[in-house]
């Protein structure tokens, strides 16, 4: 009996964690503060950017730009896009697509529907409409976070789930 | 008087066929691509009409083509519509791609956009299979090279290099 209930306490045990391994964890963006983790994200180093997100599960990097995925392959939770600056590769966009993405100020926003998320980045971060948001061959919205070159763009391909990708603009 | 008559009247019948190709979205029977710089706006399907390897330019560059056969080349990045990411190819390397992604849809990306999954992820989120994909590339391969030797096809993404449009057009180097 000892036995057998062992084998269902390992059985679950190695259920848990193996679920732990597969769900990433959930991000967490300040808008106002353009950090995701509690770190600056953009502007920064590869290494910078591994200290802050840790290592890529994907990463392609070349000369004059780069690319992290974090997250699972088939769906990434996050990319960060680097260019070459100066002689340094630094991240100038950070793109976000997991639904369970939580927001300083307004909480989980990719489970808004778009048109509400841009009402809200305006009325409550400030933002500027650059592009409305609105749906021809994609679905896509942009908007400025004040006194600062960093936009915020948001939409969905077709079918795809929302995303978010946090940019700088010139 | 009936001279100039017939000048007009031969006038107006060129200038008609002239345009044929470009009406030939309108058209039952269109013959060719013809050449447009004007009507540039990006595509993320071919029109109806085109039918690749048949519907041919109206009048193709002989430099269009390449001395010898490479295999598929990366496509060009560049920053003229930043803060979005393009790419650009010549004609030929476009019909590589495009080929390419007929094989294989998941794969081919990676030469355009030198990002696989993103290129499969977007075009087939739109709804657009492999096929159209490739055949939406060779049109606009199509359109460059009745446009001339200095046009290139060329692809983007949106603002922040996220996501990939899946759209194409052309362009011409300066």
């Amino acid at each position: 009996m000892s036995v057998r209930r062992a084998v269902v306490v390992l059985a679950l045990t190695l259920v848990t964690s193996s679920a732990h391994a597969a769900t990433p964890p959930v991000l967490r963006l300040d808008l106002k503060a353009q950090t995701l983790g509690g770190k600056t994200i953009l502007g920064r180093t590869t290494r910078a950017v591994v200290a802050a997100l840790g290592r890529p599960t994907q990463r392609r990097q070349g000369s004059k730009r780069a690319r992290f995925s974090y997250g699972r392959a088939a769906s990434p939770s996050a990319i960060v896009l680097f260019r070459r600056e100066g002689g340094t590769l630094r991240s100038w966009s950070v793109a976000l697509s997991d639904r369970r993405l939580r927001e300083a100020t307004l909480g989980t926003l990719l489970q808004l529907p778009l048109r509400r998320l841009q009402q809200r980045l305006v009325a409550e971060l400030g933002m500027r409409v650059v592009r409305p948001y609105r749906c021809a061959t994609t679905c896509r919205g942009d908007a400025a976070i004040p006194g600062s070159r960093v936009r915020v763009g948001f939409g969905r391909v077709g079918t795809r789930p929302p995303y978010l990708v946090l940019y700088e603009a010139d | 008087m009936k001279i100039v008559r017939l000048v007009i009247a031969s006038v107006a019948a060129f200038g008609a066929l002239a345009s044929a190709g470009a009406v030939a979205a309108t058209s039952p029977a269109p013959l060719c691509v013809a050449k447009d710089t004007q009507n540039l706006t990006p595509t993320t399907k071919a029109p109806a009409w085109y039918m690749p390897g048949v519907t041919g330019p109206c009048q193709a560059d002989s430099g269009s083509k390449p001395i010898v056969e490479p295999m598929t080349a990366y496509w060009v990045y560049f920053s003229a519509f930043y803060p979005s990411d393009a790419f650009r190819t010549v004609p030929y390397n476009a019909d590589y791609s495009a080929r390419d992604c007929e094989v294989n849809f998941r794969t081919c990306g990676q030469y355009i956009i030198s990002y696989a999954w993103a290129f499969w992820y977007s075009c087939s989120g739109r709804g657009l299979s492999g096929y159209d994909v490739a055949r939406n590339i060779r049109y606009w391969a199509d359109r460059a090279r009745a446009n001339g030797s200095n046009w290139r096809v060329y692809t983007w993404t949106e603002g922040g290099g996220y996501p990939y449009g899946c759209a194409f057009s052309v362009y011409a180097l300066s």
